[in-house]
């Protein structure tokens, strides 16, 4: 209804047509999804085994509940590996929001000045 | 002064029904507030002797040929609650072409048409709204055009579909499984005899194509966004979560980060201590984290929020 009265002052001021998303970009778009980040582990696997995994990933694993499990923060290839290792279909992998670890920024490389000496 | 707008309407099932009952309960309001009269001169409807959950006013002619909605000279603004894609984009080009200025909650339609839409609307020199596509009860495109102006968003995170937040809900309250939340849903009027666009994260999909335009200007596609949805999600899971400190939800994301713009539309957890994790049943929120404002949280309910229930 905000919109009809907006639009109806519009009509009557004469300045429709003017009121468009001045927001343009054009940004590279990513997968949230290919960023390292925490999960939450639904599983029925042994501990055992999940310890193993996270040791041979080189991450960590804390049980929360009966079958849930929080992991420290994963890169995607650690990831599949986890869910590779325990059978598709034998764990589900919620991510946890706002876990994401971003990766560093790229940096302009340093230059500095070099004096010569002319002789 | 009061000024009169004739208005027509293409549509007249939940949301239009709704619509004319707003314009009627808030008519005069309307008129002392904004000096305007809205006159509701037509509506077209696909079959003339359907029954109807409201009664017309007086004077309003009911049609079931769009073309004299969209063209009728007298009318100014045309409202599009018809929900259908190929009809209702034929439709609102004619009614720009024509001049009218447009307003729609046709979200399917802003997210894979919008571009089109807006700039035929710009050529035309007409209006081209559609607030309600996005969370129902939240002004947030506004919000983010008008309050964000000077701003610079960083981060946009919504709970936006009321059917898929409704049913996660649910399922963590009670142990409801997957399926008895969605039948619960869908007797209590919250969900579509088929739900498939909602549980399956695509109508989330949508509405965060528009909210990333409108936050950071950006266009995405479907298959930038790959959306997952809650169908594979268990009580068990939901519970465990909730007892662990984390609310399964649902979340659209998109975040700026280094110049690139990274999103999402899937089930997460998210950690009791965010308010975004207290957003229940059908009410929607949108987390927005900015460069000079930093964090705010607009919550309010969804567009089903308030949909009548299903006869069954």
């Amino acid at each position: 209804m905000n919109d009809v009265i907006v639009a109806a002052h519009r009509w009557l001021q004469q300045t429709r047509g003017t009121a468009f998303n001045p927001n343009q970009a054009h940004l590279p778009v990513r997968a949230l999804s290919q960023v390292a980040q925490a999960y939450l582990l639904f599983t029925t696997s042994p501990v055992l085994t999940l310890q193993k995994c996270a040791n041979e990933g080189d991450f960590s694993i804390n049980r929360r509940n009966a079958s849930c499990y929080e992991t420290s923060v994963l890169t995607p290839t650690q990831l599949a590996h986890l869910t590779a290792t325990l059978g598709r279909g034998q764990v589900t992998a919620l991510p946890i929001a706002f876990s994401t670890q971003w990766p560093a920024s790229v940096k302009p490389s340093v230059r500095s000045n070099v004096k010569l000496a002319i002789s | 002064m009061t000024q009169t707008i004739e208005v027509g309407m293409l549509g007249l099932g939940t949301v239009g029904s709704g619509v004319v009952m707003r314009l009627t309960q808030a008519a005069t309001k309307i008129e002392q507030t904004q000096g305007i009269r809205l006159h509701l001169a037509a509506v077209a409807v696909h079959h003339l002797n359907a029954p109807r959950a409201v009664t017309l006013p007086i004077g309003t002619r009911l049609t079931d040929k769009i073309a004299t909605v969209v063209t009728d000279p007298h009318i100014q603004i045309v409202i599009e609650v018809m929900g259908t894609l190929a009809t209702a984009e034929a439709a609102i080009v004619a009614a720009l072409q024509h001049g009218k200025s447009v307003i729609t909650a046709n979200k399917d339609l802003i997210a894979t048409a919008g571009p089109r839409l807006i700039a035929l609307a710009q050529r035309q020199q007409c209006d081209l709204f559609y607030e309600a596509s996005v969370a129902g009860g939240i002004p947030i495109l506004r919000t983010l055009t008008d309050s964000y102006a000077t701003d610079q968003v960083q981060q946009v995170a919504g709970i936006i579909n009321g059917t898929a937040n409704y049913i996660l809900s649910a399922m963590t309250a009670t142990g409801a499984t997957y399926a008895e939340a969605l039948a619960a849903a869908q007797r209590a009027g919250y969900a579509e005899a088929d739900p498939t666009n909602d549980v399956s994260g695509l109508d989330t999909t949508y509405k965060l194509m528009i909210l990333s335009q409108f936050a950071f200007g950006q266009g995405l596609t479907i298959s930038q966004i790959q959306p997952q949805g809650i169908t594979m999600i268990t009580a068990a899971a939901c519970q465990q979560a909730a007892q662990s400190g984390w609310q399964v939800k649902l979340l659209a994301q998109a975040q700026l980060q280094v110049g690139q713009l990274y999103c999402r539309v899937a089930p997460v957890a998210v950690p009791n201590t965010l308010a975004l994790s207290q957003i229940n049943g059908v009410q929607n929120g949108v987390a927005v984290r900015s460069q000079a404002i930093g964090q705010s949280l607009y919550t309010g309910p969804g567009a089903g929020a308030r949909r009548p229930p299903i006869a069954s």
